[in-house]
C-alpha cells in the first residue's frame, strides 16, 4: 500500500507527483492548472490567488520565524506571477499548551512584515489542537493579488534566455537546518526570508520573462520545473553562484548541495538577453538584491535537461530533489 | 589410402587475424584441395585429400597467434574433386556471430619493415598486418571488412592491393593495410594552427607538451625526465595528485626505476600492450620526477604499440609521460576537431593524423597481484573480446547497465558475455552521453540487441534513472551480490559459494551503505554472512573527500572517552567550524550515514596517520596508505608468514555473532593503532600492520562463515590492494582455502555489470 511519505512535502520529485496525480486528477480547472504560484482569476479586477501552509520548526530562527514566513511566502508567491499583493486571510493551528507570548511574537511579526509587504490581513481563523496533535503553531495564508500587464510564466521562456537569482541561495535551507540541530558556524547564517514585491518592482523591465521564488527544493527543482514547463533545457554555471561562505562550508562539510536547500527570499528570474544586463543592475541597486548574479542560461532541448557545469568545466545532470543524496564513492 | 573430403567449420576470433592465409599454406604443404572463405558464422573450409585428420588437427593447434578458436566443428561430405586449394569470396548470412579482435600491438615483422630503408613501410606509421594492427577501434559494423571501418576512406594503392590479394604475404586481407601513397598522413600542428614538420621529436626533446592521436584516442605526451615539462602538463590539465602513465623505450630502460617479473614482462610485451603497475626501486640518482606519480610507489608503464610511438621514441628521451587526453570527469578525446579545441592552452603541438577513431578506447591498466594479472582498467587491447560461459545460458539478450563509477556496461546473449571498454563516472553529463553513445554501436560489433536490463539498487545512480525510463523488463541488483556473481561467471561456477567483498560503497538492502561484505550465494540468490561493523560516515561522498573526517569520526565513535581525550592532538589540523559540527553531527545523526565501506576504513587509516588529507581522485588515501605500508616492507625484509615480533603482530580486532551474522568490530584495532601512533611509531610500520591485520580479519570472517570447503571468492575493488591481497592469499593458502578471483574483468565496478547481468537472467 502506498502511504504518504515525509519526501511527500519536500517539495522535490514525490511532492510534484503527488500534485500532478492526485490534486490536479481531482481538483483540476483552468485556473488550477496554470500552475503557476498563484492562479489568476477572472472577474471586474484582475485578480491573483494563492494559498500557502507553514509548520517550520523552530518557530523562532536567525532572520525570521513562522510568523514572518507566513506572510512573505505568501507575498512572494503573488509577486512572481507578475501580482500586485493586496490582501491576506490568516488561519491558525495552535498546539494546546503554546506559551501565549510566543504566539504574540508571531503575531506582531505577521503585522510588521504585512506592513513592509504593503499587505492587509482581511480574515482569519483560528483553531486550537490537543496536546501533541500539533507542533505549537501551524498558519496558513491565503494571498489575492491585483493583476498587472507584466507578461510572465514558463510559457514566455525561449533559448537563449539568460537566468538570475537575486542573491546567495541556501541561506533559509541551512539556517533552519543548523537551528534545529544545533550546528554552529563561526560565523552564524541568516535565514533570507524576506517580501519580494518591493525588490521585484525595482528591477522589473519588459523582457522579465518568468519569475519564481525557489523555496523547498531549491534552485534546482524549481528550474527542473521550469524547464519541463517550457521544453527547454539549461545549462547552469556552478562558479557563478552567490554563495555566502557559511552556506558553503556547511554544504561541504553536511554533503549538501547548495542547489537543494530552501530560499525564502529570493527570486529566480528568466530574461531576454537583450534586458539581462540592466534587470541585474536594477536588482543590484536594491538592498534585497545586492548579491545578484547571472547563474545560467537557456538552451535548446526538449527534455528539461538542467545541466550544471561544475569548476573544472565538465557537465552534470542537476535533477529534482529526490529523497537524500546517498554516498555513491565506491 | 582413399581420398575423402570433410567440411570444417570454426567459429571465435578467425577473421582479420590471418586464418585464411594459414589455411592456405597449411594445405599447400600437406597437399589437400578445396577451398576456405569467410562466413557470418566463421570461416568454413572444404577440405580433400588423405590428410585430413592431421589438416584438421593442425589447423587447431597451429592457428595465428591472434586467433582464439571457440568452435570447430568437422563433418564428412561428398567429394567434389578439386585440383587446387583457394581462398574464396566472403559470403554472408543472417545472424551474423563472428568476433571481432581487438587491437594489436604492431609486431615484430612490422617494425623490421618499418627500420628497413629499402622497405616499402620504412618508417611508415601506420603499417599493420594480420597479425597487428587496428581492429576494434576503426570497425563501424560487422563483418570485419575495410568497407566498414575507418579505413574505407583509403583506397588501396597498386602495390597495397597485391599484398591484400596474395595469400602468401603477411599482408593478406589485412583490412587496414596500407602504405606511404595510399595510407593515412600524420600533420604536427602548433597551438596557434601552424603546419609544422617531423612528428615534434625536438619539440618533445625541448619540454613541450603534445597531443598525439593513438588507437584508442589522445594522449598528452612530454619528456617525463624533464620536471618542468611534467609540472606543467599537471597544471594544466588540473589533475591534483593523480598518477600519469609512462610509455618506455623498452623493458631494459623501464627496469632502470622498476621492478619486473616475469608475469609483468610477459603482460608488457603482450600483443594488448597495456599499462603495467610497477613497483618504483629505491633509488636517489637519475631517477624519474615525482611529479609523475606523487605519493606512490609505483609506476605504470607501457611499451610502444603503434608505429607511431615507436617513431617518437626516435628521439633522445627513453620515458614519455603518455597520460589520457581527457580533461577532468570527462570522457576520452579521439577526434582531431575535439583534440585542437579542448586541449587548447594544454598542448604545445596537436600530432594528428587523418584515420578516424570510432570506438574511443582508454589504455588497459593491470598489475601483478599474487602471481596473477589483475585489471584495474580494461579497454584497448581487450575489448571487444567475450566471456564464454558454458554453465550459464542467456536466453534473453541482456544489458547489465554498470555502476556509477569506472562504468562499463556489459551485453550478453547466449553463451556469451561482452563487456564494453572503461567508460568512467557516470556522474558527468559528457560521460554519460558516451555511454549512450557506445551502447548503440557496441550492440553492432557484438551484434545483441538487448531485451532486458539490469542496474544496481541504488536509487540515485544515473544509470538507474536511465534504466527506469527503458520500456523494457527490468531487474535491480544489490551492488556487493553483482561483484561476487561476476567473478563466479568468470570462472564458469553456479553453485553458491562465500564471498568477501570489499570496496568503498554500494547502496545496502537495509538501506546502509555497505561495503565490507561477507556474502554467501551465486545468480540466484544471495544471503549476508557478515559484515564491517557500521561507523559513521558524516557528510557522505563530501566527508570522503576528507579522510582525517573520517577518521575523526570513526574514532569518536570506538574509543573510549579517556583514549578518545589522548588524540586531541591528532585533530589540531580540523578548523573550530569542522570541529564542532562534526561533534553535533555524530550526536544528532544529521547528514551521517552508517557504513560497513572497506574503502573508508582505511581512508580513515590514511587521514589518521596524515598520509592523505584530501582526497583529489578516486582511491588516493587507501593508495597511498598502501604506498606508506609497501615501501615500509621493502624497507625492511623480514618472513610475513611468521607473525612474530611486535612489527609483525596483527592489531587486536573482534569477530562476533550478532543476530547469526559475523560482525568485525574495530575499536580495538584503532585503540592500538592510535596509541602506537602517540608513541611515535613509524607511519610505514603503523601502515603495513593495519595491511596485515585487514588480510587476517577477511580469512577470520570467511572461516567463521564457514568456507572450509568450497572456495572462497575474493571481489570488490579493494582487491586491487596488492599488498593486502598478496596478504589474504597467503593467509588462505597456510589455511588451504582455496581463492577464486577475477581474472578477464576487474575487481571493481568495472566488473559489476556482468555480475548484474547473470543475476537479472535467473530472474527476468
Ligand atoms: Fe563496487
Ligand atoms: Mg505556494
Ligand atoms: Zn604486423
Ligand atoms: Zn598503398
Amino acid at each position: 500500500m502506498e502511504r504518504i511519505m515525509l519526501a511527500h512535502g519536500s517539495g522535490g520529485r514525490l511532492s510534484h507527483e503527488l500534485v500532478r496525480t492526485l490534486f490536479q486528477k481531482y481538483l483540476g480547472n483552468p485556473y488550477l492548472d496554470q500552475m503557476n504560484d498563484a492562479s489568476l482569476l477572472p472577474g471586474r479586477e484582475q485578480l491573483a490567488v494563492t494559498t500557502d501552509s507553514f509548520v517550520v520548526s523552530p518557530l523562532f530562527f536567525r532572520g525570521g520565524n513562522i510568523g514572518k514566513l507566513a506572510v512573505c511566502g505568501t507575498v512572494n508567491d503573488l509577486a512572481v506571477s507578475g501580482a500586485i499583493p493586496k490582501f491576506l486571510t490568516l488561519a491558525l493551528i495552535l498546539e494546546e499548551g503554546l506559551p501565549m507570548d510566543e504566539l504574540e511574537r508571531v503575531i506582531e511579526s505577521i503585522a510588521e512584515t504585512a506592513t513592509e509587504a504593503g499587505v492587509a490581513i482581511v480574515c482569519g481563523d483560528t483553531k486550537v489542537v490537543e496536546r501533541g496533535s500539533a507542533d505549537k503553531i501551524f498558519i496558513n495564508t491565503t494571498g489575492i493579488g491585483y493583476i498587472t500587464d507584466r507578461l510572465v510564466g514558463p510559457e514566455q521562456i525561449r533559448p537563449g534566455d539568460e537566468i538570475l537569482i537575486t542573491g546567495t541561495i541556501g541561506d533559509h535551507g541551512i539556517t533552519i537546518l543548523s537551528e534545529r540541530e544545533g550546528l554552529e558556524f563561526q560565523t552564524p547564517v541568516v535565514s533570507d526570508c524576506a517580501p519580494l514585491n518591493g525588490l521585484i518592482d525595482a528591477f522589473y523591465l519588459p523582457g522579465v520573462k518568468c519569475m519564481r521564488d525557489p523555496t523547498r527544493g531549491g534552485v534546482a527543482t524549481t528550474l527542473n520545473e521550469l524547464a519541463g514547463q517550457a521544453g527547454v533545457s539549461m545549462l547552469l554555471v556552478e562558479e557563478q553562484f552567490p554563495l555566502s561562505p557559511s552556506v558553503e562550508g556547511a554544504c561541504e562539510m553536511l554533503g549538501l548541495e547548495p542547489l537543494y536547500l530552501a530560499n525564502e527570499g529570493k527570486v529566480l528570474v528568466i530574461v531576454a538577453p537583450e534586458v539581462a544586463e540592466e534587470v541585474l543592475l536594477n536588482m543590484q541597486a536594491h538592498p534585497l538584491g545586492r548579491n545578484a548574479a547571472r547563474i545560467g542560461q537557456v538552451q535548446e532541448g526538449k527534455f528539461g535537461l538542467v545541466l550544471l557545469e561544475t569548476p573544472l568545466g565538465g557537465k552534470r545532470i542537476v535533477g529534482m530533489l529526490e529523497g537524500e543524496h546517498l554516498p555513491r564513492i565506491c | 589410402m582413399k581420398i575423402q573430403a570433410i567440411a570444417i567449420y570454426f567459429n571465435g576470433i578467425v577473421q582479420g587475424v590471418g586464418f585464411r592465409p594459414f589455411v592456405f599454406k597449411l594445405a599447400e604443404e600437406l597437399g589437400i584441395n578445396g577451398w576456405v572463405n569467410n562466413s557470418s558464422h566463421g570461416v568454413t573450409i572444404h577440405a580433400e585429400g588423405n590428410n585430413l585428420d592431421l589438416f584438421y588437427h593442425r589447423l587447431i593447434r597451429e592457428a595465428p597467434p591472434l586467433a582464439q578458436i571457440v568452435t570447430a566443428r568437422s563433418v564428412e561430405i561428398e567429394l567434389a574433386n578439386y585440383g587446387t586449394f583457394e581462398i574464396v569470396g566472403s559470403e554472408a548470412e543472417e545472424g551474423a556471430d563472428v568476433l571481432i579482435s581487438p587491437d594489436v600491438a604492431t609486431c615484430g615483422d612490422c617494425l623490421k619493415d618499418m627500420a628497413d630503408p629499402k622497405n616499402r613501410y620504412y618508417k611508415f606509421p601506420f603499417t599493420n598486418c594480420t597479425n597487428c594492427g587496428p581492429r576494434y577501434t576503426i570497425i563501424r559494423d560487422v563483418p570485419y571488412d575495410r568497407a566498414l571501418t575507418t579505413m574505407s576512406e583509403f583506397p588501396m594503392c597498386n602495390s597495397c592491393a597485391v599484398d591484400y590479394k596474395n595469400p602468401r604475404d603477411r599482408r593478406f586481407h589485412a583490412q587496414p593495410v596500407a602504405c606511404e601513397e595510399c595510407g593515412p598522413k600524420v600533420q604536427l600542428i602548433d597551438a596557434m594552427g601552424h603546419l609544422l614538420s617531423g612528428i615534434g621529436i625536438d619539440q618533445l626533446a625541448q619540454g613541450g607538451i603534445m597531443a598525439v592521436k593513438g588507437l584508442g584516442g589522445f594522449h598528452l605526451v612530454c619528456d617525463a625526465r624533464n620536471v618542468q615539462a611534467v609540472r606543467r602538463l599537471r597544471e594544466r590539465k588540473e589533475r591534483g595528485a593523480k598518477p600519469f602513465a609512462l610509455m618506455a623505450r623498452s623493458i631494459e630502460k623501464a627496469c632502470d626505476e622498476v621492478f619486473i617479473g616475469p608475469e609483468e614482462e610477459k603482460l608488457l610485451r603482450s600483443s594488448a600492450a597495456p599499462i603495467v603497475v610497477l613497483e618504483r626501486q629505491l633509488k636517489q640518482v637519475n631517477s624519474l620526477p615525482v611529479d609523475i606519480a606523487p605519493g606512490i610507489h609505483t609506476l605504470g608503464i607501457m611499451l610502444p604499440y603503434t608505429p607511431l610511438h615507436h617513431l617518437l621514441f626516435e628521439g633522445p628521451y627513453d620515458f614519455l609521460v603518455m597520460t589520457s587526453a581527457n580533461l577532468s570527469g570527462r570522457p576520452l578525446i579521439y577526434s582531431n576537431e575535439e583534440a585542437m579545441e579542448a586541449l587548447q592552452g594544454i598542448a604545445d603541438y596537436f600530432l594528428i593524423h587523418n584515420r578516424d577513431i570510432y570506438h574511443p578506447c582508454d589504455d588497459s591498466v593491470l598489475q601483478v597481484i599474487g602471481d596473477k594479472a589483475v585489471f584495474l582498467r580494461r579497454a584497448r587491447g581487450y575489448v571487444p573480446l567475450p566471456i564464454l560461459m558454458s554453465s550459464y545460458q542467456v536466453k534473453t539478450p541482456l544489458l547489465g547497465v554498470g555502476g556509477e563509477l569506472k562504468n562499463a556496461f556489459c551485453l550478453a546473449s547466449g553463451e556469451r558475455a561482452f563487456v564494453s571498454q572503461y567508460l568512467g563516472d557516470m556522474e558527468g553529463y559528457e560521460n554519460l552521453q558516451r555511454f549512450h553513445q557506445e551502447l548503440e554501436s557496441f550492440q553492432r560489433v557484438v551484434n545483441i540487441t538487448p531485451q532486458a536490463l539490469a542496474y544496481d539498487k541504488h536509487p540515485n545512480y544515473q544509470l538507474t534513472r536511465f534504466a527506469l525510463e527503458q520500456p523494457c523488463p527490468k531487474h535491480s541488483v544489490q551492488h556487493h551480490h553483482a561483484h561476487l556473481v561476476s567473478v563466479l561467471g568468470e570462472w564458469d561456477r553456479t553453485e553458491p559459494t562465500l564471498g568477501m567483498i570489499c570496496d568503498g560503497t554500494g547502496f545496502g538492502e537495509d538501506g546502509c551503505v555497505w561495503g565490507f561484505e561477507v556474502l554467501y550465494g551465486n545468480a540466484s540468490d544471495y544471503e549476508r554472512k557478515g559484515h564491517l561493523e557500521y561507523l559513521p560516515l558524516p557528510g557522505g561522498d563530501a566527508g570522503a573527500k576528507h579522510p582525517l573526517r573520517i577518521a575523526y569520526a570513526y574514532l569518536r565513535t570506538l574509543l573510549e572517552r579517556e583514549a578518545w581525550e589522548k588524540t586531541e592532538p591528532l585533530w589540531t589540523v580540523l578548523s573550530v567550524d569542522e570541529r564542532q559540527i562534526l561533534d553535533r553531527q555524530l550526536e544528532t545523526g544529521i547528514q551521517v550515514f552508517q557504513t560497513s565501506s572497506a574503502g573508508r576504513l582505511f581512508d580513515a587509516v590514511s587521514g589518521l596517520l596524515g598520509v592523505c588529507r584530501m582526497v583529489t581522485y578516486e582511491g588516493q588515501a587507501a593508495i597511498e596508505l598502501e604506498s606508506v605500508a609497501s615501501s615500509f616492507r621493502l624497507q625492511n625484509p623480514f618472513e610475513d608468514v611468521e607473525w612474530q615480533g611486535k612489527v609483525k603482530r596483527p592489531y587486536p580486532y573482534e569477530v562476533r555473532v550478532e543476530n547469526s551474522q559475523c560482525i568485525l568490530r574495530v575499536g580495538s584495532l584503532f585503540g592500538e593503532l592510535v596509541r602506537d601512533f602517540l608513541l611515535g611509531v613509524s607511519r610505514g610500520e603503523i601502515a603495513y600492520r593495519f595491511h596485515q591485520t585487514i588480510a587476517q580479519a577477511i580469512v577470520d570472517l570467511a572461516m567463521q562463515s564457514q568456507v572450509e570447503r568450497g572456495p572462497l571468492v575474493l571481489s570488490g575493488g579493494v582487491f586491487q590492494n596488492k599488498l593486502l591481497t598478496e596478504a589474504v592469499l597467503r593467509i588462505c593458502q597456510d589455511k588451504g582455502i582455496k581463492v577464486l578471483r577475477s581474472r578477464t574483468l576487474p575487481p571493481g565496478d568495472g566488473g559489476l555489470a556482468f555480475g548484474q547481468l547473470l543475476i537479472a537472467n535467473e530472474v527476468l
